[in-house]
This record gives C-alpha cells, structure tokens and sequence, in this order.
C-alpha cells in the first residue's frame, strides 16, 4: 500500500455560508512536487491554511504522516515548512536577523544554518540591508529561505515566485527542484504561473470553486495537452455519438464552437477517418493541436463551470 | 520557551520597547520631581495634582502598557509572527501564555522606574508629598526620611510588587484583545479606554462599584502603602489573579479555532 506523507480526505470548508472547499481530497507522496493549480478564490490557499493550522475544516480529516489528530498534527507541522500568501517578514531587521528570530521559534541550535538558507535563495550578500528595502523578490525570497530552516520534510509555498523576475524565477524553480530531488523534500507550490509551474512540478491538483478537478501526473499532463485533434464537422451530435459508440471513448471536449478536441487516436487517425465516412460525417476540419497547460486548465474549469 | 526566547530576540532588535520604557523612565522621574516640589512648596498643589498627574503610573501604566501590548505584541499578528509560529506547530495555548508572559515581563519593564525611585529615595533625606494617592507616592512620602531596614525594603517591595500586579491584570485585557483583534491600533485604543473608563465607572453608583469591586478596576490603590492591611493584600491577590485567569480562559476560547489571517 502506497505511504503518503500528507494526506487531507474528504475537507470541507464552508465560511459565512460560502462553500470554500467541497470534499477535497489530496495524497502527498515523499519527494514529489506537487502543482496546486486554481484561480483566485478556488480554494487552494484555503486548503493551504488548513495544512497549516490557520484554518479548521468544517469536515474532514488531515493527516501528516500518518497521524490525524491534533497533536500529532502538531508535531507533523515541526516538519514541515510554509510560505501562506505573504511571508512572515520583520521590515526593520535584515534578512539574517530576520532569519535569527525564526531560528530562535524553531528551536534550532545548529550555527550559521542562517546563512546558508540565505546562500541557498541568493540573498547571502545582502549584510546589514533591512528588509523592508527589500524589492518583492526579495522578500518573496527570504520567506523561502525561512520555511528552509531546519531541514522541513514538507515545504508548502503558495505563490512563490511573485514578484521575482525571469532569472529569479529560473532560480527558483531550480533550487525547488533540488530541494525535492537531493532532500527528498516533498512540495506543494500554488502559482498562477502555470507555465512555470508545468516545468516544476510532478503532479497536478487542479481545483476549482473549492473542488478538486482533476489529479495528474506530468506524464498524464503531456499525454493530455501536449497533443490533440481538432474536428470539425457538419454534424456535432452524431460526431460526439460516433465517438462515443463506435469508436469507444470519452476523452474529448466539446468547445463552445461544437468543435471537438480529442486526446485519443492521434497515432490512427485513419480508423477515425474510416468511421467518420462510414457514418456519412463530413468532416470539415482534422487537425493536429498543441496546447499548453494554461488552455488546458481553461478548457477544464470552462467545462466545469 | 522557545516562543519566549525569539520574542526577546525580536524585542531586544527593536526601538519600541525601548522607547516606551525611557518613556515611562522620563516620567518616573518628573513624577518624583513633581511630588518632591510640591513637598517644598516650590510647585502649587493644583498645578501638580492636575496635568501632571498624567505623569502618575496609574496613567503611564495604562497608557504605555496599551501601546506596549500593541506595538511590541500585537504587530506579530500584522507580520505573520504569530502564522509562522502556528504553521511551525507551536500550539495556540502555548502562544497565549507566551504572549501573556512576554506582556508580564514588558509590563513589569515599564513598572521598574518607579520601583527604582520608591527605593532609591524611600533611605534618603529628600522630602515628598503624597499629593495624589498613588502607591509610588504613598511609599516615597512614607518611607523618605525613614532608616533603612531589612523590613522596610520588604515592605516597599511588598507594596510594588503589588501594585504591578494589580496594574498587570488591569491591562491583561489587552492580550484578550489582541487575540481577538489582531490589529495594533484597535488593541492600544481598546485597552487604554478602558482603562480610562472602567476606573471611573467603579465609583458611578453603589450597584457598580459593589460589581466592581470584583475587579481590579475597583481595587482601592490608595491602600496600597507601607502600612496596608494583610486582608487587602489578600484580596488584592485574589482578586487580580483570578482576572487574569478569567481572561486568560477568555483568550484561549477566543483563539482556540479562530482563523489566522
């Protein structure tokens, strides 16, 4: 049986009669990195702060490490290492006082590991330079190197590469990438970004209006976006019904404009012609599509909405 | 304890517990000059017992240790302190009673001035006047002039010691309302009126003070001398540390499953 290091089932949350989270369920493996992938209000920071503690679920259950009740979440939390919306940033220290106040919270006696937080997320030159002169990457940067301190098994970072330029951002999603791979750091990232986050990310939630709508793999994802067929023809119904009955599938999206985007037989596109013909469809449009993961997501919460 | 430690940490990196304690140094000491003045005859009575009595430690008290609560404390709310702290698996009981420790001993901070001047001129020859009955100005017109003994000092502490708790659960209101509000500002506004207002409402009929009297707002400080009784002492104690666990039980149902924003 698969060993998941963070698991929520079935949470829900419901504010001032709003349903922010409807039965969301989530299984975090160790070393991955997992993409949360919403708009704004689809209740990826809800589910964040609900990890986190920030939050209660109206139901559910969360369990970290196995363990679901609140003092082992507790602990659980120890291990772990997040970055909720803004960080948890002292404008009148530097970044390594900045770093010392945490360390102290923490529970770390281990010397300079400030330091090298600070070297792991560049910002190891910046000496005496108090934090509220920091630009927005920088900041953003040093609220990473705090959810760094003291070797977290779990980092959580929403939106984390706000405000950081395209050579920040490359150095980020590096840096994340080595944390999953040589610490076996499991990681969940929420961006808006969603084609850096398609580079970072193993696995995909894609959540919207509080649910979760798809789980994905990379693989799946490429299998998904990377590739498809557009038709167009005459007859839209009797193509879906086609589709469905003879030709046996239902991976395909209907588009506002009845064209139809279709993951399968894109290596026999001749049986697809050959069926299409036998039932006198006329087909005024086969091509092959790419996409990226941005229409993909669009495509999905346009369907389910 | 680690809570506490980075509290310090920070607190010791920052200007405004320093401000507010060489604030409360400043006033200390022109509460003292004021009384000694006025014992001389160099300063009129009025003139003392009106706009500078704000310099009193029942008004510093109320006031500093309002904007203490908020600037020092409640601004980890503002900065994520208190989030980081939460999603770093620290319980929100421990939080509590590391901010209610943390307002103790920046209280206690703002309450040392005074404590210095009822000690160090309580064995001198200088003369004072208790020309508003507050504890500080009942020990120096006491004690001032009197020998030093071993029980003297005990009383003077006795009667310090007191009186800073007393003040203390006066204001732990405020971390009641910092776990409610989680602003700065709304938390020195809240605490320092009702300070302001709790005080005078005590005496507004029998009804309320007889309610009152439950309360440290209605704890008569002009009995807090060298000579006060052990009855009132016994009571004062009750009294203030039993507010003090009402609103500590107060806090934690407040924040216990609160979202922290």
């Amino acid at each position: 049986m698969m060993e998941y290091i963070l698991e929520a089932k079935n949470i829900s949350k419901a504010y001032n009669g709003v349903q922010a989270l409807e039965n969301v369920s989530i299984s975090l493996e160790k070393g991955k990195i997992y993409g949360l992938i919403g708009q704004n209000g689809a209740g990826k920071t809800t589910l964040m702060r609900i990890i986190a503690g920030l939050s209660f679920p109206t139901s559910g259950e969360l369990y970290l490490f196995n363990q679901p009740d609140q003092k082992s979440l507790q602990a659980g939390r120890r291990r772990m290492g997040s970055m909720i919306e803004n960080p948890s940033i002292l404008g009148n220290m530097s970044a390594i006082t900045n770093l010392r106040v945490h360390k102290t919270m923490k529970g770390i006696k281990e010397e300079s590991v400030e330091q090298q937080a600070l070297n792991i997320v560049g910002l190891g030159h910046t000496g005496k330079k108090k934090a509220k002169d920091f630009s927005l990457g920088m900041r953003q940067r040093l609220g990473i190197a705090i959810t760094l301190l003291g070797n977290p098994e779990i980092l959580m970072l929403d939106e984390p590469i706000n405000g950081l330029d395209p050579s920040g951002i490359a150095e980020i999603r590096q840096l994340i990438k080595e944390l999953a791979a040589k610490y076996q750091m499991t990681i969940l990232l929420s961006s808006h970004h969603l084609a850096e986050l398609h580079q970072t990310a193993d696995e995909f939630i894609i959540v919207n209006r509080g649910k979760i709508l798809k789980n994905l793999s990379h693989d799946q994802l490429e299998n998904q976006i990377d590739k498809h067929l557009i038709l167009d023809c005459n007859e839209p119904e009797k193509l879906q019904k086609v589709l469905r009955e003879v030709l046996d599938t239902e991976n395909f999206i209907v588009q506002p404009d009845k064209s139809i985007k279709l993951y399968d037989f894109m290596d026999n596109k001749e049986e697809l012609s050959k069926a299409l013909i036998d039932h006198s469809i006329i087909v005024t449009t086969l091509a092959t599509q790419e996409e990226t993961l941005e229409s993909y997501y669009l495509q999905l919460i346009g369907g389910a909405g | 304890m680690q809570l506490l430690k980075a509290d310090f940490f920070k607190l010791s990196r920052s200007i405004s517990p320093w401000a507010v304690f060489i604030l409360a140094l400043l006033s200390a000491v022109i509460f003292a000059a004021c009384s000694h003045y006025v014992a001389t005859g160099n300063l009129s009575l009025e003139t003392a017992s009106g706009t500078l009595s704000l310099f009193s430690e029942t008004q510093m008290m109320a006031l500093l240790g309002s904007i203490a609560a908020g600037i020092c404390l409640t601004t980890d709310f503002e900065n994520k302190i208190i989030e980081n702290a939460i999603s770093g698996g620290h319980g929100r009981n421990a939080i509590i009673i590391n901010k209610m420790v943390s307002f103790f001993i920046l209280a206690a901070l703002l309450y040392f001035p005074y404590i210095m001047i009822t000690i160090i001129f309580a064995f001198t020859d200088t003369v004072f006047t208790g020309f508003i009955p507050t504890p500080t100005l009942n020990i120096l017109s006491e004690a001032a002039g009197q020998q030093f003994t071993v029980g003297l000092l005990g009383k003077i502490l006795l009667t310090n010691g007191l009186s800073l708790l007393i003040f203390i659960s006066q204001l732990i209101i405020s971390i009641f309302y910092m776990f409610l509000f989680k602003k700065a500002v709304l938390v020195i506004a809240a605490t320092y009126i009702t300070s302001l207002i709790l005080g005078p409402v005590s005496s507004l009929n029998e009804t309320v003070h007889s309610v009152m009297a439950y309360t440290p707002y209605g704890i008569d400080l002009s009995q807090l001398t060298l000579e006060m009784s052990g009855e009132f002492i016994v009571e004062s104690l009750i009294i203030s540390l039993l507010f003090i666990l009402v609103f500590y039980l107060a806090t934690f149902f407040t924040f216990r499953k609160a979202e922290v924003k």
